[in-house]
């Protein structure tokens, strides 16, 4: 019952983070659609950056908006958003095999990790999360297939796992590669990428939002299935 | 093509880095994507739309990046 417990804590903390982060997406964007109106209506105002030392009028920020919106806090809160998921994912296997460690029997340890550890649940937790650490660097289609062997959820579907693999490659673009899409991307992506080599990477809205409803779809499932077995 | 609310032309803006945008009046929209449509001009619209002070509601239409905002000009001064 405590890993059920724990599961469902997992998916709810999860949930409103993934909620907070689109309302801090959606406001924000609605903050800034209404600069072009109050440039229109006459306001005027100065603001400086006491940080860095600019300094910008109405009509200079209005030049900056789009960017803003369409770049700067598009891809912050859709990198969000992949943070959150892996967050979840990692910390459901983390959670699933400190109860059920039984597939890392086979693991090796040296006995100075043993005789650090106060107990054997610390020792368990040094074993898994090696493991999870190996397993970041895979593919997001290992990820679902590591998770199968051990738990056999039968969720997210094939389709859902090239989105979230597509998502995932797109984030890695973004934070890696200057936002142009590579061949390593292009490989990732599969039948879902959106980009050639060499094009630059773009997230349209309706993209940015599909994205979270996949990732928070996928939540969903895989924390109820995870919940039953549990 | 006339802007409904302000009687003035709907304007193409490319101030700044991010990219062209077109502030459109909702009751516009449609009108405008059919236009955008039929010369395959890539865009996305704001999911949302703005109305500040009671005034009739706005939203954005964001021109994708290789779109010629001046071409997307032409088109909207060439409707009456």
């Amino acid at each position: 019952m405590a890993l059920a417990d724990d599961i469902r804590n997992l998916a709810s903390r999860t949930f409103s983070a993934l909620d907070a982060s689109h309302d801090y997406y959606t406001y924000t964007k609605r903050v800034w659609r209404l600069l072009p109106q109050i440039v229109k209506d006459g306001r005027t105002f100065t603001f400086r950056n006491l940080t860095t030392g600019t300094t910008v009028d109405e009509r200079a920020l209005l030049g900056r908006a789009q960017l803003y919106v369409t770049d700067y806090l598009m891809s912050s809160t859709f990198q969000h958003f992949v943070s959150l998921f892996e967050d979840f994912f990692f910390d459901l296997l983390r959670t699933w095999l400190a109860v059920y460690p039984g597939s890392l029997s086979k693991k090796q340890l040296e006995f100075g990790a043993v005789l650090k550890a106060p107990d054997k649940a610390a020792l368990v937790l040094t074993v898994v999360d090696k493991e999870l650490n190996d397993l970041r660097y895979e593919r997001v289609a290992e990820w679902f297939a590591y998770l199968d062997r051990l738990a056999k959820l039968g969720c997210p579907t094939a389709g859902e796992i090239e989105q979230l693999a597509e998502i995932k490659a797109s984030r890695d673009i973004l934070v890696h590669n200057k936002g142009i899409a590579n061949a390593t991307y292009v490989s990732k992506a599969g039948s879902h990428a959106r980009f050639r080599e060499r094009e630059r990477l773009t997230l349209p809205e309706p993209y940015h939002r599909t994205s979270w409803e996949t990732i928070k779809k996928v939540v969903r499932d895989v924390s109820d299935a995870a919940i039953k077995k549990a | 093509m006339i802007d409904a609310t302000t009687r003035e032309p709907l304007h193409v803006s490319t101030d700044g880095e991010g990219g062209s945008y077109i502030m459109v009046p909702v009751t516009q929209l449609d009108r405008v994507r059919a236009l955008l449509d039929a010369n395959r001009i890539s865009y996305w619209v704001d999911e949302e739309a703005l109305s500040l002070e009671g005034k009739p509601e706005i939203t954005f239409i964001n021109l994708d990046h290789p779109v010629d905002p001046a071409r997307v000009q032409q088109l909207l001064d060439g409707i009456p």
